[in-house]
């Protein structure tokens, strides 16, 4: 009985002991706490950062759908065509512009172009959601317009939407 | 029950204290570790939020002129540098790039390129 005791004895922890551990715990808590905030304002930040990229990379895009779209006009322009015959060499080079575009964007981005009504349209989807909408308005007297010019962001609700892992 | 004798109390207390001093000690070194990752992290996702904002600023402004955009300015501890290049000129008109880079004392934030395409007659999309 008295042995039990004294073992008992030998593995009490004092009050001054057991109020550190307390202490540490909280801090401990806090600290991991403190980390993965902080780690999903990065993560958040960086993906800030890459739907930006790719804003910019579909806006760089149009840019150069506009600028072939106006080249085709003003050379028309000065054989003397009208915007008939603008849209009908777009549409030829149509497929050669596609791929040209895709080529600036990445493998898994979307780039639809389509001609009608004499109306140049552009879709350019990035991978992470990041749109850009264009219509290009070829009006008669082969001048071109833009009609239209709409950024915006798919939104995907993905349940294994995860900001940390914890790996890194 | 035989009481402890004093000097065996005392050693006991040292002991203890002693190995709370080590676990205090350990514990706090990992805290601090925790806390300054966290820290340094938090300030690097201000930092880049920061940027990417003042980045954007400056796309925007070289998207209204391209010639006439501001080069360089600093807000806080960031200082945005614009890179404007004229580009090849077409029938249609030029095509402008701009290589936008944010610094902070440290070296580059964050970096981001965009174009402008300005039609024979002046006017921009």
């Amino acid at each position: 009985m008295m042995g039990e005791r004294r073992r008992e004895a030998r593995f009490r922890l004092g009050p001054v002991s057991i109020l550190t551990l307390v202490v540490c715990l909280c801090l401990f808590v806090m600290g991991v706490l403190a980390l993965s905030t902080a780690h999903a304002q990065l993560t958040l930040a960086k993906r800030q950062a890459v739907l930006v990229t790719e804003g910019y990379a579909n806006e760089q895009c149009g840019q150069v759908l506009l600028a072939s779209v106006n080249d085709t006009a003003e050379e028309a322009r000065q054989l003397g065509q009208n915007g008939y015959q603008v849209a009908s060499l777009v549409q030829d080079d149509l497929d050669e512009l596609q791929a040209r575009l895709q080529d600036r964007l990445s493998e898994d981005a979307v780039v639809e172009l389509s001609v009608e009504n004499m109306q140049v349209i552009a879709h350019f989807e990035s991978e992470d959601g990041r749109c850009l909408d264009v219509v290009l308005k070829i009006r008669e007297d082969a001048t071109v317009d833009v009609a239209s010019w709409k950024a915006t962001t798919l939104w995907s609700d993905e349940s294994d939407d995860v900001l940390w892992t914890g790996n890194n | 029950m035989p009481r402890e004798s004093a000097p065996h109390r005392q050693s006991a207390f040292l002991i203890e204290a002693m190995l709370l001093l080590a676990f205090l000690v350990a514990s706090l070194a990992v805290f601090t570790t925790l806390m300054a990752t966290s820290v340094n992290q938090s300030k690097k996702a201000a930092s880049l939020t920061h940027a990417i904002a003042m980045s954007q600023n400056a796309a925007e402004q070289f998207a209204v002129s391209p010639e006439g955009c501001t080069k360089t300015w600093q807000e806080s501890d960031l200082t945005v540098f614009v890179q404007v290049e004229k580009g090849e000129s077409s029938p249609g008109g030029t095509m402008w790039h701009a290589h936008i880079h944010v610094d902070d004392e440290y070296g580059e934030v964050w970096t981001l390129d965009t174009s402008r395409f300005v039609a024979q007659g002046g006017e921009a999309a």
